[in-house]
């Protein structure tokens, strides 16, 4: 899961630092957050962020503020909401990936928030299957 | 998260030590480390760039599978630097801008609206600098590290300068935004026709900030002119594909 979760988070750091504007160490970060729901992740978007501060020559630290910041705003709503759904994570992704662009692109696209948004679903898909796999196979194999 | 009552103190050191990192890095304490880091990620960029970028380039591919790997090797590394010599030589030859304030660069990343150069503050490239190829406008340094820069592309929004019709006496201003390059505020009573060539009217402070003049900014493909408005405007296209653009040049002050 980790590795998977790694590898994600790497080739979407370099993507997002050279050819493309959507924030996709965001969409990765919040998806696994919510999927795998541990501090780590905070501290992987501590060096995911410096990464891309110097690939895409922004002042370091500032990408990590922002994820900082958002998730942390994020999480406090996990006891009104049920954050592990798809509406939670489509609304998140949308205006989180706004607010994204519109302090670092310069400006917010409305049709790029919704391209974060679908490829939010199809990460959150794809991190939910391993992860429900891996739980799977960790209680067959301890017979539970 | 696992024991969520303590997180709130990890939180706040986090807070703090972004919030140390952005005040370190804007004041420039942080540029020798910025520069140390780079000579890592800049190939790293650079590689990346190229492998995305490569499916371009391969038009010739199914011709040139048949041959061994490593002569296929050796020409594509030949190739490339025909094209870089090809580049500098046509780049040298150009009369505007003079070639003794050309910095040669690769393109290492594409955004929209913007490009990043392999070239940074340590080889003199500053904030403002113009970027060209050949006599053409490629845009301007927005944000410069130890390593690298980002170029603003005309289609951007934050370039706005002033320009003129080649060979006429019409002004204008040229802006980015979403609909690509306009060459706006043209009176109404010049004339505005399609193919005519716009460049830059020039614009250069006693710094040697701005825009030098006479660098093409693309060809006008539509003009908008309606007796009701003040100005008339019209839709500029750059000569240039920035898409495949692999090697521009800085204009060092």
């Amino acid at each position: 899961m980790l590795f998977i979760f790694f590898a994600i988070l790497a080739v979407f750091t370099l993507l997002e630092g050279t050819v493309t504007t959507i924030p996709l160490v965001f969409i990765s970060l919040l998806c696994s957050l919510i999927v795998i729901r541990k501090r780590g992740v905070f501290y992987t978007a501590f060096f995911a962020g410096l990464l891309l501060d110097l690939l895409t020559v922004r002042a370091i630290g500032s990408t990590f503020l922002f994820l900082l910041l958002f998730f942390y705003v994020m999480l406090l709503y996990r006891k009104k909401y049920e954050i592990v759904s798809f509406p939670f994570i489509i609304v998140s992704t949308f205006i989180g990936g706004y607010l994204y662009l519109l302090i670092f692109a310069g400006v917010g696209s409305m049709a790029l928030s919704a391209i974060c948004s679908i490829i939010a679903v199809v990460l959150f898909i794809l991190l939910s299957l391993v992860n429900g796999a891996q739980k799977q196979s960790y209680l067959q194999e301890n017979n539970i | 998260m696992q024991k969520k009552k303590n997180f709130f103190p990890t939180f706040l050191i986090l807070l703090t030590l972004s919030i140390l990192l952005i005040i370190l890095s804007r004041a420039g304490y942080l540029n020798g480390l910025n520069s140390i880091l780079e000579r890592g990620t800049v190939p790293l960029q650079r590689l990346v760039f190229g492998v995305i970028s490569g499916p371009q380039n391969l038009s010739d591919a199914d011709r040139l599978r048949a041959e061994n790997s490593k002569i296929l090797s050796e020409l594509m590394k030949q190739k490339e630097l025909i094209r870089e010599n090809q580049a500098l030589r046509d780049q040298f030859r150009t009369a505007n801008p003079s070639p003794q304030k050309l910095l040669p660069a690769h393109v290492v990343g594409q955004k929209i609206d913007q490009i990043i150069i392999d070239r940074g503050s340590d080889d003199g490239v500053e904030k403002g600098d113009i970027v060209v190829f050949k006599d053409n406008l490629v845009g301007k340094i927005s944000k410069s590290s130890a390593r690298i820069s980002v170029v603003d592309l005309p289609v951007s929004q934050n370039i706005f300068l002033t320009a003129k019709v080649l060979n006429s006496s019409t002004q204008g201003a040229v802006k980015g935004g979403e609909n690509g390059i306009i060459l706006d505020n043209v009176v109404l009573s010049e004339k505005l026709e399609k193919g005519e060539l716009v460049v830059t009217k020039g614009d250069v402070n006693e710094e040697g900030v701005g825009f030098p003049p006479d660098l093409i900014i693309g060809k006008i493909i539509s003009v908008n002119k309606k007796a009701s408005n003040l100005f008339q405007t019209a839709e500029v296209k750059s000569l240039l594909d920035f898409s495949k653009i692999e090697m521009v040049f800085v204009i060092i002050r």
